[in-house]
């Protein structure tokens, strides 16, 4: 066993205050992946992803007396990058708002309509139309509700882990969440079988 | 037969719930089951490219982000750590300076506009400068290069007066 994955979190952090360095540099080793994954599973960019994990575990350093090891680091890291994820967000949200009302666009393409009954190259092709128009529905909601999203279908987070990195209720993230698919519905109204009459659909 | 939407999907898969209306739905309609099941590709190419992004990485870029991280951490502390020393300085050497400034500004006032005690201690001073007398006159320093003939004279009344009594 290495002296990486031999030695607590809590020690690592009592002798980063202490000063030694090395200590924090297996800190840093241990968590990087899981917060670097946060960070992309928000922001799905690795630029981006990258300078926010840079950014969660400068901060971390510099706040490290101030963690009070009431959760674990991890979560404490973990928090900390999905609030940095979500200003890199409100940035995105703000630059959108401003392209469209430039642009004077509600969106920047028409969707195709989803058909069933086609070949299998069709269908990945109607898939990757769906895609791009749930991440363009996705793109238009607030920040937190992004978050919450994407922390639950990118990252494959239950609504209990999600609320514990939060520091919310998970009746409270249940919230967000089904206000944030009020929201996708609205925007993905075209989303419905062409096939089926409008008073079929639900 | 009332069918459901994708938004529907995606709410009982973000939800974890499946309705008992929609899953016995997705029984008996293969068309919306088949949406459905887009839906869940949807969602499982999504954390597919979460994984790939984390494993499609190299040790040399998880490397170079902890060096960046080491650099900007070490950095940051070194900052403060200067910051803890210096601003304590700053502060001290901005008070001397200003300290300094405000007491020639007010030497210096002083001076153009003296203040009525510093002027009554000036005027006597002066005065009394002028109205002192000199002890002896032949000491004046327009005499200075006759000092011996000024000893002479002296030498020559006392003499005289010596020789008169």
């Amino acid at each position: 066993m290495t002296l990486e994955h031999a030695l607590p979190d809590g020690r690592l952090i009592e002798q980063t205050l202490a000063g030694d360095d090395a200590a924090f540099e297996l800190l840093v080793r241990r968590h990087q992946k899981s917060v670097y994954r946060v960070a992309w599973a928000i922001l799905r960019d690795d630029a981006e992803a990258d300078s926010v994990t840079q950014d969660t575990f400068v901060q971390a350093f510099m706040h490290l007396r101030r963690f009070e090891r009431r959760s674990a680091l991890e979560t404490w890291l973990t928090r900390i990058v999905v609030n940095r994820a979500r200003d890199v967000l409100r940035q995105r949200q703000s630059l959108r708002a401003r392209f469209l009302s430039w642009s004077g666009k509600d969106r920047d393409e028409k969707f195709m309509e989803p058909a069933d009954d086609r070949p299998d190259a069709e269908r990945d092709v109607l898939s990757a139309e769906l895609s791009r128009s749930i991440d363009w529905a996705v793109g238009s909601l607030s920040a937190r509700q992004q978050v919450i999203f994407r922390l639950r279908h990118d990252d494959g987070r239950s609504l209990e882990e999600i609320a514990s990195i939060l520091g919310l209720r998970a009746g409270t993230v249940r919230a967000h969440l089904f206000r944030a698919l009020q929201k996708l519905r609205r925007d993905l109204r075209e989303w419905a079988p062409a096939s089926l009459p409008a008073g079929e659909r639900t | 037969m009332k069918h459901f939407a994708e938004t529907d999907f995606i709410e009982a898969l973000s939800l974890d719930i499946v309705q008992p209306d929609l899953a016995g739905h997705l029984e008996e309609c293969a068309s919306c089951r088949s949406r459905f099941e887009a839906v869940e590709r949807w969602q499982q190419s999504r954390r597919e490219e979460t994984a790939r992004a984390i494993d499609g990485r190299s040790e040399s870029d998880w490397a170079a982000q902890r060096k960046e991280i080491a650099s900007r951490t070490f950095d940051s502390r070194n900052r403060f750590a200067a910051g803890r020393f210096l601003a304590p300085a700053a502060a001290a050497l901005l008070i001397a300076v200003l300290g300094g400034t405000f007491w020639l500004d007010r030497a210096s006032l002083e001076v153009a506009h003296p203040g009525p005690a510093r002027l009554a201690a000036t005027t006597a001073e002066s005065e009394a400068a002028v109205a002192l007398p000199s002890s002896d006159p032949w000491a004046a320093d327009s005499l200075a290069g006759w000092q011996e003939a000024v000893d002479w004279e002296t030498w020559l009344e006392e003499t005289e007066s010596g020789g008169a009594s």
